[in-house]
């Protein structure tokens, strides 16, 4: 195989390995087959194109051409002369085909189900990587370079998946990108220093570097492997930490969850054509709730989304979740609620009702500490089972009424984009122009959307984006997403901190108290802030799909009663203003707050680690005692063997002590030069003399004699060598003696020499193989 | 031309008992072999003075029935040594003066016909002796070389059909100069190769220099040099030394020395099977001369060199480095592990 070929070659199997990690992105990979045929296009362009000696650029244009070309063929063959020859109307499909991808790509939750609209940003990128790679490895010949594109694919999936991605999507790309390194250095060597050996000629130079090529592969091994290991275990500063944003940030492992766009679902839920059951609850207090699963916090001018949330491993819910924020409420009701998720719901996000106090649930849930949304990375609610305890917060129009103005906590949660369009602050100031207060501009608010002037009408466009918004109030037509995206953007405007939940409407009762909660149940509704009560759940969306109001969200007329109609399920009562909560977090069992269980894990912790360091320091020396043990165990009393194991005691001892140890010594030789170098006199050179005579006899003689004390006497002589050593050699021998180095060299050289003997069965396989030139 | 040095014969010396070494009878022991090997020591050394060790190496050669080849400049007791070695072991010894003209018959003996008895008649040459001292042996013919080093390797003499064997001990000393090489005939490596230990004199260190001046005036000391023991002693003497035991490891250690020489890469010739057997052979007799009944690996260590570097050819590279073979050995045995006895753990 020429080199060119070879080159070649391995840069197309590098890109398609290279590709594979959009497999994560894509929810099927027919596409591979499109992609891997344009590479291979690509691939053999490039190399006729080398073969003709084409100018470099001009072989990039023709793969390019030949990229568009069989990008043409897939999307508009109908419009194609003879069925294959480009024609003039093209250009047109091809600005229809990815203007549709763009806006498909842009609105849809990955993985992506694959039409041609999007299939054409597949197999495009996948040509256009193809075409760098061959252009860097097989024209100019600097591979190095490939790592930029080889390394693509996989960035744009990690960045697109939020980090979550499996480490075996690394391995393909870094592989595939040391196999180009490997065999254009391999070809740039054998160029060189051909072997003047007049034993043997290779055929093909190659195979003079397959030595060279042989450590290379284990060094990448390695690497890889080192490269996949590390930031496993590495301590990673948290986001949080270094942005500032959200309130969890106290270090540790910050791993920041972004939820697939909540919005999408919602609508996806709403209009699907089956209406799927999604999940049961059963409530102690047998009344409905909405279930909340994830809370939209942010909204940037174009989406309500969640704001970037570390949840460290402290958060974990198994230790309960801390109190809600801006509640100033004691001793409230709890409710005690069992859900269970159905095999068509999947999702990161725990459904909940809102404020969850305790939750039951296997696998690593770590809530978020603003929002209380529970979330996971690596597992999911499908067909689980849990149980939780939320608060029945008491709501009353009253209160809201009484409420203080805002913590400044939460003042971050009325920001919203520079420039909001004329019509959303013309309505929202005209529509609470007579009310007094943040709760009468709040119902004002409501009654407005819940008038007559709005229709629920769910074949309106998804979005909450500022023109959707004034779209939305011109036109008067939306669904949940809009009725609770505009009362929360108008809210924020008045100076009300607001938000948007996601979830699920109480669904229907199924007897038992338990509920059924099903896709067309999916609903969005705004939560606005109330300081001494905290997230108030409010209901703009018209009765013809919520009902009535929640009781708290209208003008207090008469007294207050309580109803199982109400969001979050909660009644009023009223709000005591003291600041003692300290019988609260009694009460919850410390789940109120992560202070106290740390303080008391804290000393525990550092008495364990402190511990574990200590053993894993003294480890090795163990183990080296128990080899020595081990040796004279194994020895008994035959004189040879003892003589061995002292010989063996005698160069570790000497070895940890820092002298050298030459093997091609003999005994005398290393006795003579050991009692100089570490100044033996006395009883300890005599030991010394005598030991080498052992083992003389013992090694070459025709007779052995038995000796005595002969292991004691090792001892003391192996105990005068190692105290000869600094302090900082004796530590080091402490740390790694010798004979554990031994072990794990003579360890490391069985496993070479394994290698070298399955690789050398493997390539005489391959030579033997019969189509092999 | 063969001159007889020493007329008496092994066996006309009387077994009563004057010769220290020959009094003893009956089981002989390593004890006596050292003390004979001092006896023989103390003697050369009165005569060839300073020169311990190559007297040593040449003691080492006697008895581990080995042949001797001194390469050295003129004038540093070549000959000396030989004379002395043969004249303190009290047995024949035969001098041949190798020169362009000597005859391989000159060597080994030709068959004459009597006249009077009217048979052929077996005339014994130079190296009918126990100790033939062959000077200057790169000036005779290859012809010449050849049938002396022929009778060395098999120990005896066949002329006109008939087999005369050597007596024993027989040892061939020869000298070369590696000077003065015009008109000369360097031995090839394959007649080199049955030498078993090559060593050069050197130099006198200058305090043994001025003894000489002292005490060899007017006189050699040969003439003065008593005979410690004899021929049919040193016959039992040698017995001993191929009694010396020989462990696997350092059976293992000989051959992994020699098959060293042969990957190496600064040699074109490396040792011989039959280096290997002179190199162990040599170590038996380096043990008996230092008390012990094992060979130890330091013995082959120490006899390394002279045992092998006279076999071995240098590549044009490591002659352009000036590396010698001898270079090479030392660096060979300072490279080559020692194996253990026992696998070990």
């Amino acid at each position: 195989m020429s080199t060119a070929i070879r080159l070649t070659l391995v840069g197309a199997v590098a890109t398609a390995l290279s590709v594979l990690p959009l497999l994560e992105l894509t929810d099927t990979g027919a596409w591979l087959i499109q992609a891997s045929l344009a590479l291979a296009l690509i691939s053999a362009t490039g190399h006729l194109a080398r073969r003709l000696r084409l100018p470099v650029l001009l072989t990039v244009i023709i793969q390019l051409a030949v990229l568009t070309w069989w990008i043409g063929l897939m999307i508009a063959a109908d419009l194609a002369w003879l069925g294959f020859l480009p024609s003039t109307e093209w250009p047109a499909r091809f600005v229809a085909v990815f203007g549709d991808g763009a806006e498909l790509i842009a609105t849809t939750v990955t993985p992506i189900a694959i039409p041609n609209a999007v299939l054409v940003y597949l197999v495009g990128g996948a040509g256009l990587v193809a075409i760098v790679v061959d252009l860097t490895v097989g024209s100019l010949r600097r591979g190095v370079l490939a790592g930029l594109p080889l390394g693509s694919c996989y960035a744009v999936t990690a960045y697109v998946e939020g980090g979550g991605l499996g480490w075996w999507w690394f391995v393909l790309p870094a592989a595939a990108y040391l196999a180009v390194l490997m065999a254009e250095n391999r070809i740039r060597v054998a160029a060189w220093g051909r072997s003047t050996s007049q034993h043997r000629h290779p055929r093909n130079p190659l195979q003079a570097t397959d030595a060279l090529a042989r450590s290379g592969r284990r060094v990448g091994a390695v690497a890889i492997a080192a490269a996949v290991a590390v930031p496993a275990t590495a301590p990673v500063l948290s986001d949080g930490f270094l942005s500032g944003h959200g309130s969890g940030g106290s270090g540790g492992d910050g791993r920041t969850i972004r939820t697939d766009n909540p919005i999408l679902d919602l609508q996806r839920n709403l209009t699907r054509p089956d209406n799927v059951d999604v999940l049961r609850y059963e409530a102690s207090d047998e009344a409905p709730h909405y279930i909340r699963t994830v809370t939209l916090d942010s909204f940037d001018g174009e989406v309500w989304q969640t704001s970037d949330r570390p949840v460290p491993e402290e958060q974990r819910v198994d230790e309960g979740l801390p109190e809600p924020p801006g509640m100033d409420i004691d001793d409230p009701d709890e409710i005690e609620l069992h859900f269970e998720i159905t095999d068509n719901y999947s999702s990161r996000w725990l459904p909940l009702v809102y404020p969850a106090q305790q939750i039951e649930i296997a696998g690593d849930w770590r809530y978020d500490v603003a929002t209380l949304d529970v979330v996971s990375t690596d597992d999911d609610v499908l067909g689980t089972e849990y149980t939780t305890v939320s608060l029945d917060v008491p709501l009353d129009a009253e209160i809201l009424q009484d409420a203080g103005s805002p913590d400044s906590d939460v003042e971050e949660l009325t920001e919203l984009p520079d420039e909001l369009p004329e019509s959303v602050i013309e309505h929202a100031e005209e529509v609470t122009s007579d009310a007094e207060g943040d709760f009468a501009k709040a119902v004002a608010l409501q009654e407005w959307f819940r008038g007559s002037a709005f229709t629920y009408d769910l074949d309106t466009q998804a979005g909450t984006s500022t023109s959707a918004v004034v779209d939305f109030l011109e036109d008067r037509r939306g669904y949940c997403e809009q009725f609770a995206g505009t009362m929360a953007i108008m809210a924020r405007y008045l100076g009300i901190p607001a938000r948007v939940a996601v979830g699920f409407t109480p669904g229907t009762f199924e007897g038992d108290a338990t509920w059924l909660v099903r896709a067309h149940d999916a609903h969005a509704w705004p939560e606005l802030y109330f300081e001494g009560v905290g997230w108030v759940p409010w209901e703009p969306t018209p009765a013809a799909r919520t009902g009535t109001a929640p009781e708290w969200t209208t003008e207090p007329r008469e007294a207050p009663s309580t109803d199982g109609e109400t969001p979050e399920g909660s009644d009023a009562t009223t709000a005591p203003d003291d600041q003692e909560t300290l019988p609260e977090e009694e009460m919850f069992g410390g789940g109120g707050s992560a202070t106290p269980g740390e303080t008391t894990r804290w000393p525990w912790a550092i008495v364990a680690i402190a511990g574990i360091g200590i053993v894993l320091v003294a480890v090795p020396s163990r183990l080296a005692a128990l080899r020595r043990w081990l040796r004279w165990r194994r020895a008994g009393t035959d004189p040879v063997a003892c003589a061995s194991a002292a010989w063996s005691d005698l160069s570790e001892a000497t070895r940890d002590a820092g002298f050298a140890w030459n093997t091609a010594a003999t005994p005398r030789t290393v006795g003579r030069t050991l009692a100089a170098s570490a100044g033996l006199t006395g009883t300890d050179r005599d030991l010394l003399d005598h030991l080498v005579g052992v083992v003389e006899r013992a090694r070459y003689a025709r007779t052995h004699e038995q000796v005595t004390f002969l292991r004691g006497d090792t001892a003391v002589l192996c105990a005068t060598l190692r105290h000869s050593a600094g302090r900082g050699r004796r530590l080091r021998a402490f740390l790694w003696p010798t004979a554990l180095r031994d072990a794990v060299r003579a360890g490391a050289q069985r496993i070479s020499a394994m290698l070298d003997r399955w690789e050398s069965a493997r390539s005489r396989r391959l030579k033997d193989a019969p189509l092999r030139r | 031309m063969p001159e007889p040095l020493n007329n008496s014969p092994s066996d006309d010396v009387p077994s009563d008992g004057t010769l220290p070494g020959a009094a003893t009878s009956g089981e002989l022991n390593l004890a006596d072999l050292t003390e004979v090997a001092d006896r023989l020591q103390t003697a050369i050394g009165g005569v060839v003075e300073g020169k311990s060790e190559v007297i040593e190496l040449a003691l080492a050669t006697l008895f581990a029935e080995g042949h001797l080849l001194i390469e050295d400049v003129p004038g540093v007791g070549k000959t000396l040594l030989a004379k002395a070695m043969a004249r303190a072991i009290d047995c024949s010894v035969r001098r041949i003066q190798f020169t362009p003209d000597l005859m391989p018959s000159d060597v080994t003996g030709v068959s004459v016909f009597n006249q009077e008895s009217r048979e052929f008649e077996f005339k014994p040459g130079g190296v009918f002796a126990n100790v033939v001292v062959g000077d200057e042996i790169n000036r005779a013919s290859p012809k010449t070389q050849s049938a002396l080093l022929e009778c060395m390797e098999e120990r005896q003499v066949t002329v006109d059909g008939t087999t005369y064997p050597l007596d024993t001990p027989f040892m061939v000393v020869a000298t070369q100069n590696p000077i003065e090489m015009e008109g000369t005939y360097p031995l090839p490596e394959a007649q080199r190769d049955r030498f078993m230990i090559r060593l050069s004199m050197g130099y006198p260190a200058t305090s043994s220099e001025i003894d000489m001046i002292d005490t060899h005036g007017a006189y050699t000391g040969l003439d003065t040099l008593e005979p410690v023991t004899d021929a049919a002693h040193m016959r039992k003497l040698v017995g001993l030394v191929r009694d010396v035991y020989v462990s696997e490891a350092v059976k293992n250690y000989s051959v992994a020395l020699t098959a060293a020489t042969r990957t190496s890469s600064e040699l074109r010739l490396g040792a011989s099977p039959r280096a290997t057997l002179h190199l162990v052979r040599a170590a038996k007799a380096w043990a008996a001369l230092d008390g012990r009944d094992y060979v130890l690996p330091d013995d082959l260590q120490a006899l390394a060199v002279p045992v092998l570097a006279h076999r071995l050819l240098p590549t044009a590279e490591a002659q352009i480095g000036r590396r010698d073979t001898a270079g090479v050995v030392t660096s060979i045995v300072q490279q080559t592990p020692v194996p253990e006895g026992q696998p070990g753990t």
